[in-house]
């Protein structure tokens, strides 16, 4: 009876779609509008587009570009007091808007299936529960049926040992497992189109390739149509036939995924497409490089002025790091004892030198990010040696640190908690100079004035409040603000990972140009590898706590040693359409984690010397 | 700071900013006509009570003006002096009810406010110091404090004053031995999630001195849910005052709260002299009723739900 | 999970053992101990016998572990009102305050938790805003002048409720309950509903809380993006989120039902527990105020035990974390 019906399911889906010009869904001007303050505001503008059976749509834009709206709004899952949608949607010539209630219900789910972030998954219920709960709504069977369908849907997204993780919760999973989960609910009624709105945004990119890959290959199976919400141009090019480009809830462009790519007709995709860096273009230069700068009004865009080297090779490294290692304790139990420990940072060693960029890049739980906090004494490492100028940063008390501290700043990744709401945004800049009594208030404010020209923005911004900034124009004053200082080296951990895709192209534009006029350092802390290759001379590599490889940029990029590096250049989604098409094997492996037991004793690592400055540890 | 230089309107930052962050503040408390209303109402009763001895027709403890055959006159009779009209009535001593009204108010007040200030201060310092220290320190306090929340304040303050007997300073001390905890668990809590923001680890890289970065960045900070429970915890501090008072076990006989009116007037009413106990309780609960609301708009206020 | 169960038990014990150190030290440091032995009328002679027969010139530590000793073995002395074993005393009284705090945290319980959902669920409607007015109101209402305002009402005006007393009982299990006749019921109404207006309002806002911060979780919308009936979302999904802290703050708020309850026994001339102790401390019967608070102490222990325990199984996270460590 089953069998029999996914089989009919599977025939319809596979109408050749070259024959088929009737699409799947066609939306028609779609107009969403939003109660704000008691008056209506428009959030969708008139959006149209289709997608054909068995075809992957993608659909493309920054925040605040009405995205997720439209998904919803073709769900009728917004709230109906506060929001009012408009248009036609119609699935095989059926107009979702007007239907009724029930009749939309069976839809959802069954018909039109839908994922999202990872953390959907009701904390209280099994994963079994969530997938029982569907089949049994839509498809009518019972309890035992419905077990036993749940038990192959998980095999079927590769969750291992599904008979003893059905009755588990879903904190107990991991977030790329989590995901799977959801990928095998939207299966479970062999839906004709599968909306996926940002499912992989959270995710660590070898994750992040695993899941992109298994919604590619179950779409083949299926024959189903879907369509892919993101912000991600990589994530675009690797996964869908045709792009819809929304900009403040207009549709600005819209075509085959290739010809977006590769020659964007309108000025806002272009200016969208020149901010993404695209993995390996920069193999022809050991420097990094400026984004181009598009003109939204011609869509013409300005070559960027190149980047000089900045590198003082000769003189001592500006910051050497040596042997540094940080662990935490987990405490449990009923006595709150210590149980088990995090490597967080195991051994780690690197020089920086003066106008030197060296990247750490990693997944989570790699320890990139203690590293820089260690060296800022954040955390307090135990044991190592960070020295700046000479002294070591790592066993000074606290007079003495505050002076150190001149010398390295740090910028976080929040824009919004990195600034005190409370005070304006001249105090927050003057602080640190008055703190340290390099001058006069009076010259403090001069200085900081200044700055904050050199970041771009007004002087007059100074008397303002953090809140009446946006998350961009926030990082430059926090930029502003770590420059006061005159420091020589900036750990910069995650500072652009929060912003939209223009605004981290013109902020890594901007660290480009400090570092010329000030030959300032960077620690460039990040999970992005191409934004990685765009800022960097040097790389390390990290894993599980240590530097796995560490070497130039283009020698990490052009010749990884390392298997954990060629695993992870190779998950990055790259805006190259001929992806769209390439299927990989990727075995559903986990990222493992630093806790380790009390006893561990890491062990010793042997390293490599690939070519000079090219360090690899050995495997083994 | 002397002569203004010319350049960018940078120097008025730093006079602009307090009177910036309150007139925000009351510019959304304005949003609601309600509690505007409850502020205005509460500001009369706080002039009501401070004004006692000055306004009120007659000196409610001063027995050379209470005549024991005025006794139990209901609302609006004249005295028989003919000198002024008992508006709200009289209780069995011939005491003028609005007179005893207005010092019972006073009382209350005052009771209930500086517990919650002493509280405040007492508790809020520990919950801080606790944070600060973390360790053996903080899980002595915190389990404290856990220890007390675990207890109803009524059965606290009741034990403590079994112990302590009646007396206002004794309410008082009660009230605070009461109060702390809610203000200590409060201070720690605010102050461990806002140590761990971002603006206050850019301090420290910053090398902000650790005072400065106690008072100056993590205190304000930590300030507004103080405020918050510290106006709702006054009204509770009032009705506590009043239900002790009413069991008899609060205030002396000789210095009255609203609740020891209520008190006395408890028995007359099953003669249908309601207005020994009535309008008291009236006059009670518009005040707490004034905090509540008062506290409730301020928490709106300080965590706008859509903030970027 | 029993390992888990031992532990919070051995805590409870500490607790206990805490609450006799301070009982003790109010009693016998902060109060008069002579005052708590014999009648405040007693003789200097009588005095001075008793202080030696019980050993008040001792070590203090000395004399707290004969109190704790005492405590063990049930011994708090004896009533000088009642005559009696002070812990016979509060064991007389104790069904009638627990019939009394059951019931209102029942009335709290089958009005609040409806009255929130509706208010979370639909909070822009008239009838929710009205609630949640209500529920102000019940916040700053205090008990003691309520049951005035009940009797006033009810009672004087216009005659329908008793306002003192139990009523006629029925003996159950060897104790005697009101809520079994229907005079009893009617002397409960009053007291009931009075004690359980705070708790109303208190049930109330905890219910609409969690509707609000549950509703726009992703899950929610994750479960309707699946096609569930709405009914289905919000009795399965939104309702098991909620009740894992209402279910929690109900059981601590059954301890404080139970003390409040002196407020409305008081007034109501209920006869429990709570009327003893206020009785008690005016008359100063010193050793019935010591029972009480040790019962009181007993009480609230196990609650919060229970409360830890139905916690421990409603939510997943807790229960496996808490099997982890076993």
């Amino acid at each position: 009876m089953m069998t029999i019906q996914t089989l009919d399911r599977t025939r319809q889906g596979e109408t050749p779609a070259q024959t088929a010009p009737a699409p799947l869904l066609a939306v028609r001007n779609l107009r969403t509008s939003f109660v704000q303050r008691g008056r209506w505001t428009s959030v969708l503008d008139d959006v149209s587009f289709d997608i054909a059976a068995g075809e992957t749509l993608a659909v493309v834009g920054e925040s605040g570009s009405g995205k997720s709206v439209t998904a919803m709004s073709i769900m009728r899952l917004l709230p109906p007091k506060t929001s009012r949608v408009e248009g036609q949607v119609l699935l095989q010539g059926q107009d979702l808007l007007t239907l009724p209630d029930d009749a939309m219900r069976r839809i959802r789910g069954n018909e039109i299936a839908m994922i999202f972030q990872e953390t959907s998954l009701n904390p209280v219920y099994t994963i079994g529960f969530h997938i029982i709960e569907t089949l049994r709504q839509h498809r009518g069977l019972n309890e035992t049926q419905a077990r036993a369908e749940a038990l192959r849907l998980m095999d079927r997204v590769r969750i291992p040992s599904a008979g003893r993780r059905i009755d588990e919760y879903a904190h107990q999973f991991s977030g790329g497992m989590r995901q799977r989960i959801m990928i095998a609910i939207a299966l479970a009624c062999q839906p004709k189109l599968l909306i996926a709105d940002e499912p992989t945004t959270a995710l660590d990119v070898t994750i992040q390739a695993q899941i992109l890959q298994l919604i590619k290959e179950l779409q083949a199976d299926e024959g189903m149509s879907v369509m892919f919400i993101t912000h991600d141009m990589g994530v675009v090019a690797e996964t869908s036939d045709r792009t819809v480009v929304l900009y403040h809830g207009r549709k600005v462009e819209e075509g085959p995924t290739s010809r977006v790519l590769l020659s964007p007709h309108e000025a806002y995709t272009r200016k969208l497409l020149a901010a993404v860096p695209r993995l390996g273009e920069m193999s022809d230069s050991p420097l990094p490089a400026r984004f181009a700068e598009v003109d939204m009004a011609t869509g013409n865009s300005t070559a960027p002025r190149p980047v000089v080297d900045t590198v003082d090779h000769a003189a001592a490294p500006v910051l050497s790091v040596q042997n540094l290692t940080t662990r935490f304790d987990v405490r449990g139990g009923t006595l709150g004892g210590v149980t088990a420990r995090v490597h967080a940072v195991e051994d780690v060693s690197f020089d920086i030198h003066a106008g030197e960029t060296l990247s750490l890049v990693g997944e989570s739980g790699c320890g990139k990010s203690t590293t820089g906090r260690s060296i800022m004494r954040l955390v307090n490492p135990v044991s190592g040696r960070i020295m700046v100028g000479g002294r070591d940063m790592a066993g000074l008390g606290h007079r003495d640190l505050r002076a150190m501290r001149r010398k390295v700043q740090m910028i976080f990744q929040d824009p919004v908690s990195s600034l005190n709401a409370r005070m304006t945004v001249g105090d927050a800049l003057t602080e640190p100079f008055v703190v340290h009594r390099l001058g006069s208030r009076r010259a403090a404010r001069d200085k900081a004035a200044a700055l904050l020209q050199k970041v771009g923005l007004d002087a007059d911004m100074a008397s303002r409040f953090p809140h009446e900034f946006s998350g961009g124009q926030r990082q430059r004053i926090s930029i502003a603000r770590a420059l006061m200082l005159d420091p020589q080296i900036i750990v910069a951990d995650e500072s652009v990972s929060a912003l939209d895709v223009s605004v981290k192209a013109q902020v890594i534009n901007l660290l480009l140009d400090l570092q010329e006029s000030f030959k300032v350092s960077y620690l460039f802390i990040s999970h992005d590898m191409a934004v990685v290759e765009r800022v960097s001379h040097r790389v390390a590599v990290m894993y599980l706590g240590e530097i796995v490889e560490i070497g130039p940029r283009q020698a990490i990029f052009d010749n990884p040693q390392h298997s954990y590096t060629r695993r992870l250049i190779e998950a990055v989604p790259v805006v190259d359409p001929a992806r769209r098409h390439q299927t990989r094997q990727i075995p559903a492996e986990e990222i493992r984690s630093p806790v380790r037991q009390l006893d561990y004793t890491p062990p010793t690592r042997q390293w490599r010397t690939v070519a000079p400055g090219h360090f690899v540890m050995d495997e083994g | 700071m002397v002569n203004l230089p010319e350049t960018p309107s940078i120097h008025n930052a730093a006079t602009d900013r307090p009177e910036a962050a309150w007139r925000r503040v009351w510019r959304d408390y304005r949003g609601s006509p309600v509690a505007v209303v409850m502020l205005a109402l509460l500001g009369v009763i706080l002039v009501l009570a401070l004004l006692a001895p000055l306004i009120s027709p007659q000196n409610p403890y001063d027995l050379m003006q209470l005549d024991i055959m005025e006794g139990l006159l209901p609302p609006g009779t004249e005295a028989s002096s003919g000198d002024m009209i008992y508006h709200l009535g009289t209780d069995d001593q011939g005491r003028d009810m609005l007179s005893a009204i207005l010092h019972g108010l006073r009382i209350s007040l005052f009771v209930g406010v500086v517990s919650a200030v002493c509280a405040v201060l007492v508790g809020a310092t520990l919950g801080l110091f606790a944070a600060y220290r973390g360790g053996r320190t903080e899980s002595v306090i915190m389990r404290l404090v856990d220890l007390q929340l675990s207890f109803p304040t009524i059965l606290v303050a009741l034990m403590i004053l079994a112990f302590l007997g009646k007396g206002i300073s004794n309410v008082i001390l009660a009230l605070i031995i009461v109060e702390w905890a809610t203000y200590a668990r409060t201070a720690r809590g605010t102050a461990l999630v806002e140590s761990r923001r971002e603006y206050i680890e850019a301090a420290h890289c910053l090398g902000v001195p650790l005072y400065r970065i106690i008072f100056r960045h993590l205190l304000p900070n930590c300030m507004t849910p103080l405020i918050v429970i510290g106006t709702v915890q006054i009204a509770r501090a009032i009705t506590l005052e009043a239900t002790l008072s009413f069991l008899g076990i609060g205030v002396p006989v000789t210095e009255p709260s609203l609740g020891l009116l209520i008190a006395n007037g408890y028995q007359y009413m099953f003669a249908g002299q309601y207005w020994l106990s009535f309008f008291p309780g009236i006059a009670l609960l518009v005040t707490i009723v004034a905090i509540n609301l008062v506290g409730d708009r301020l928490r709106d206020v300080f965590n706008p739900k859509g903030q970027a | 999970m029993i390992s888990w169960f031992g532990s919070r038990l051995i805590q409870a014990l500490l607790v206990m053992l805490a609450m006799t150190v301070i009982v003790f030290i109010g009693v016998n440091v902060v109060g008069d101990p002579v005052a708590i032995l014999i009648p405040p009328d007693a003789t200097a002679a009588e005095r001075l016998r008793v202080v030696q027969a019980f050993g008040l010139d001792r070590p203090l530590w000395e004399q707290y572990f004969s109190f704790l000793n005492g405590v063990l073995h049930g011994d708090l002395g004896r009533s000088y009102v009642y005559n009696q074993p002070a812990l016979q005393v509060i064991l007389q009284r104790l069904p009638a305050t627990m019939e009394l705090a059951a019931s209102a945290m029942l009335v709290a319980i089958v009005i609040g938790i409806p009255l929130g959902l509706y208010a979370g669920l639909r909070p822009d409607s008239p009838l929710a805003k009205l609630f949640m007015a209500g529920s102000v109101l019940g916040f700053s209402l205090p008990t003691f002048w309520v049951g005035l305002m009940l009797i006033m009402i009810f009672s004087v005006n216009l005659g329908w409720l008793p306002a003192s007393g139990r009523g006629e009982t029925v003996e159950l299990f060897g104790m005697r309950w009101s809520f079994l006749t229907l005079d009893g019921l009617s002397h409960l109404a009053l007291p009931a509903l009075n004690l359980a207006l705070f708790k109303i309002a208190l049930v109330m806002r905890l219910v609409r809380a969690g509707v609000r911060e549950v509703l726009p979780q992703d899950y929610i919308r994750y479960a309707r993006a699946r096609g569930l009936r709405e009914g289905r979302v919000i009795w399965v999904h939104v309702l098991k989120n909620i009740l894992i802290p209402v279910v929690t703050i109900i059981g601590l708020e059954f301890g404080s039902v139970i003390a409040f309850s002196i407020v409305t026994e008081t007034i109501f001339a209920w006869p429990g527990m709570g009327k003893l102790i206020i009785d008690s401390i005016n008359v100063l019967d010193r050793p019935v105020m010591v029972a009480y608070l040790m019962m009181i102490v007993v009480i609230f222990v196990v609650i919060n035990l229970l409360v830890d325990l139905a916690y421990t199984l409603l939510d997943p996270r807790v229960r496996l974390a808490a099997r982890g460590k076993s």
